[in-house]
């Protein structure tokens, strides 16, 4: 009997410890909070209201003296975290925001390989922190009328700066594209100086010269080269791009006068700059002879026959091992990636960009470059309760102190401004970090600022004091090129509404199915070219006309 | 007659015919092979990890190391937040284990008792949930309600009885004869002395299986982590790692600049990380075999 009742007893304790465990979890948010102090509750919870409170109290005495008047707070920051450049939590962005604001930016940095996820669940839940960094487009258009985010038209004294930058001649088209329902509700991550990059035909220089053939300045030409290449290395392919196909017709198809699944897009619609119309590039007559390149090369084994599942790594073994001597991909790969590992094969090997190559058959010179600026958006939660603050905040950012804070950190102790404008890295803080697994990713993932950490308007120019100088030179030719109308920027899709949004992505998902279903055996001459027109019957009669009207309409309406 | 046995073992070895020899030598083959393919990818990690990274990225390690340094390790370990996330991934696991297998058998040991009113109603309805979940935004509202997010109850109880455990511990218990049940009642014991006494002693085997498939499932999760934490120095380690792994397909994505490019590990790296991470799984496993194997056999004969 006292057996049982012990039993008894220690059944209840155990019931009890952890019903108590349970219930401490539940209250350890609010009690850890004054340390730890969870975003989503700093802007909305009671409790958390009181505890920043008493925060604001204890950092405000030992904030440094260029604090501003105004009350210290603590404001939630959710944005994503490289893995190649992680950023320190307490980085000198986030102390020199606390010196002149007297706001502690809580950064909740969500590993970049699964922020999409992160960022959908919070926004389909409402649970935002009261900034939310790295929204898409599609993300800005679904949630802005939901009334999840604040308008930056209602602050316009307070975000002018901001405003200044974007409604400029040079980008008021595309920032009047990234507008809801009239409305501005984030502010776009923009470009202040950028080292160059555009998807570009990249060539073994080294076995360029050895068939003595020069250059190539037309697609014709660059054929003849490869073939000549192949002549010498028989036992190898000469080209493939990463990404699979629609990547591969993105990286050529405007390049060679037509156009369709352009940077990294999977649909076939581009900007047509001589016609001024988004056309679906696949159906038109210019896109023959892209096709037709491919299945030649494929015929003529100078296509890697991989190239239907290539992924990156692999691309980049067969260009670094030498089993590939064209592609068409970033310039910032050649410096980086192919470039060194050949060099340890082969002294003389080596990559490089050409200009873009002219089509004979549709008569152009182009290449496509990545959008201007990037298309994902900073957005302050509706329910703050600081939105004066955050907006001048998010403001300063974009000017010249911001942009100088958030992208080289603190001036005289990071870097200095020479005498001709040129910014001077700290050397200290360079050799730092020389052994990181990169130098510049180290650098501002340690400071918070750039890309990849707190950067608003990027400034890339620490780039030319830590990088291989192929980069720089490749960067400003670039840079010529497309001064010179040789390389144009990617258009932002235009805005549809609900109803236009939800016709398109049906139209496109029908489309391509049919498109991903025919198009290898094109390619790999399973199907004669002679049989493209009944792909192009087919493609049309799954509604690429209707496509094309719907973002021609809103493509006109974009213009006002 | 101890003698005789092995006498006879003796006998039936020699008398082992040509086709039974080479079907001894065929499934050593083959058990060498599956050895291989389970050692090969550990092996290829290792000696990548340890290779000049240049030839890694041209593809020259497949058999033995190339270029030998520790340098893709030295920087593994900068990563301050490893430590810090290995530290945490261990607190999750033994924590969440531990709240796990004692929810579970005491859902289990209820339900494998045929006398309990309601059994099927009980069993349909907890099954029920194994077929049909409230979804990740659902679960998210409720943990976030409950002011959970960034607890580590978060991690641990949201998930703290998997039904289909509950079902293999369940039949586990059944499995015991009745009759020691029935004496230990007539004995004077309560359910719960049965509980602690007879079952549990009895279910070693079950709860070593359970108990390891909860430790390899908690410590490999990362989506709870991903949702619930929003502070990284809390971060399980799978979540980092999953990060670095997939570092460079999530520069692809949005390779619209240099930083975003170049901001992309090497292989050797990644390898280095992985390896430093999967290596305290890999060492308890061996140890938890022997029970992994008997329990794993649950339930599966009866009688």
């Amino acid at each position: 009997m006292k057996r049982k009742k012990i039993s008894r007893l220690l059944a209840i304790a155990a019931s009890v410890s952890l019903l108590a465990g349970a219930l401490a979890g539940c209250g350890g948010s609010s009690d850890g909070a004054s340390s730890d102090t969870p975003a989503s509750d700093t802007s909305s919870g009671e409790e958390s209201a009181a505890e920043d409170e008493s925060d604001t109290q204890e950092t405000q005495d030992s904030t440094a003296t260029d604090a501003s008047d105004q009350e210290l707070i603590t404001v939630t920051l959710m944005r994503s975290n490289s893995a190649a450049q992680p950023t320190a939590e307490d980085n000198k962005v986030v102390q020199l925001v606390e010196q002149k604001f007297n706001i502690h930016l809580q950064l909740q940095l969500i590993p970049d390989a699964d922020y999409t996820t992160k960022r959908s669940v919070a926004l389909a839940s409402a649970d935002l922190p009261d900034i939310i960094m790295g929204v898409t487009v599609d993300e800005l258009r679904q949630y802005a009328p939901t009334g999840e985010f604040l308008n930056l038209y209602d602050y316009q004294d307070l975000v002018s700066d901001y405003l200044g930058i974007v409604q400029a001649d040079d980008r008021a088209a595309a920032t009047k594209t990234y507008e809801t329902d009239g409305g501005m509700y984030g502010f776009q991550r923009l470009e202040y100086n950028r080292i160059d990059l555009a998807p570009l035909v990249a060539l073994r220089m080294d076995r360029v010269e050895e068939t003595g053939l020069g250059i190539p300045t037309t697609w014709d030409e660059l054929y003849e080269v490869m073939l000549a290449i192949k002549a010498n290395y028989p036992d190898q392919y000469v080209f493939s791009t990463r990404n699979k196909t629609t990547y591969m017709f993105g990286q050529l198809a405007y390049a060679m006068g037509s156009g369709g699944f352009p940077c990294f897009s999977s649909s076939g619609m581009y900007y047509e700059p001589r016609e001024d119309k988004w056309l679906y590039g696949p159906t038109k007559e210019s896109f023959v002879p892209v096709i037709t390149f491919l299945a030649n090369a494929y015929a003529d084994g100078l296509l890697d026959p991989d190239y239907a599942t290539m992924d990156k790594d692999t691309l980049h073994e067969k260009l670094s091992n030498g089993s590939l001597s064209m592609v068409v991909d970033n310039n910032s790969f050649i410096g980086r990636v192919y470039n060194p590992a050949l060099a340890q094969v082969d002294e003389n090997a080596m990559f490089d960009i050409i200009a873009p190559l002219e089509s004979k058959e549709n008569g152009t010179k182009r290449a496509l470059r990545y959008e201007r600026d990037w298309t994902e958006f900073t957005c302050v939660n509706a329910d703050t309760k600081y939105p004066e603050r955050i907006m001048e905040l998010l403001n300063w950012m974009y000017t010249e102190e911001g942009r100088m804070v958030t992208n080289f950190g603190e001036e005289g102790v990071d870097y200095t401004v020479e005498a001709d404008g040129t910014i001077k890295t700290n050397p200290d803080l360079i050799a730092e970090h020389q052994n990181d697994a990169d130098v510049f990713s180290g650098i501002q993932g340690a400071l918070g600022v750039g890309l990849l950490s707190l950067g608003e308007y990027i400034d890339e120019a620490l780039y030319a004091e830590v990088s291989d100088p192929i980069f720089i030179e490749q960067g400003q030719q670039i840079r010529e090129w497309t001064q010179d109308g040789d390389i144009n920027y990617n258009p932002a899709v235009p805005y549809f509404n609900t109803e236009e949004q939800e016709e398109v992505t049906e139209l496109q998902q029908a489309i391509q199915n049919v498109f991903a279903a025919e198009i290898e055996s094109y390619i790999n001459g399973q199907k004669s070219l002679d049989d493209w027109g009944s792909l192009v019957e087919k493609l049309e009669s799954q509604g690429t006309e209707r496509l094309e009207e719907l973002f021609n309409a809103a493509y006109e309406r974009s213009k006002g | 007659m101890r003698e005789n046995s092995s006498k006879a073992v003796k006998h039936t070895k020699k008398k082992k015919s040509p086709g039974e020899k080479v079907f001894s030598a065929i499934v050593a083959v083959f058990l060498v092979f599956a050895c291989l393919i389970v050692i090969y990818p550990i092996y290829y990690m290792f000696i990548c990890s340890i290779s000049d990274g240049y030839a890694v990225t041209r593809g020259e390690i497949w058999l033995y190391p190339k270029g030998v340094n520790l340098r893709a390790y030295e920087i593994a370990l900068t990563y301050q937040s490893v430590m810090r996330s290995f530290k945490n991934s261990v607190q999750y696991t033994i924590v969440g284990t531990l709240i796990a297998t004692i929810m579970t058998a005491l859902c289990a040991y209820p339900l494998s008792r045929r006398e309990l009113y309601g059994r099927g109603l009980f069993t349909m309805i907890i099954t029920f949930t194994m077929f049909f979940d409230s979804g990740l935004v659902a679960n998210y509202m409720v943990v976030s309600s409950l002011h959970l997010k960034n607890t580590i109850w978060a991690l641990v109880l949201p998930g703290a009885v998997s039904v289909w455990y509950m079902i293999i511990m369940r039949t586990g218990f059944q499995s015991i004869p009745d009759a020691l049940h029935e004496s230990a009642y007539l004995d004077g014991a309560n359910d719960l002395v049965i509980f602690w006494k007879i079952i549990l002693p009895l279910s070693k085997a079950t709860i070593a299986t359970i108990v390891l498939f909860y430790a390899v499932g908690i410590w490999n999760a990362y989506i709870p982590g991903l949702l619930y934490l929003d502070d990284s120095a809390k971060y399980p380690l799978q979540l980092l790692l999953r990060n670095i792994v997939m570092s460079s397909s999530a520069a692809g994505s949005s390779a619209t600049s240099v930083a975003a490019d170049t901001a992309a590990l090497g292989k050797n790296i990644k390898y280095a990380v992985i390896f430093i991470t999967t290596l305290p799984i890999l060492v308890v496993y061996p140890f938890a075999q022997k029970y992994f194997v008997k329990g794993a056999m649950v339930g599966s004969v009866k009688g």
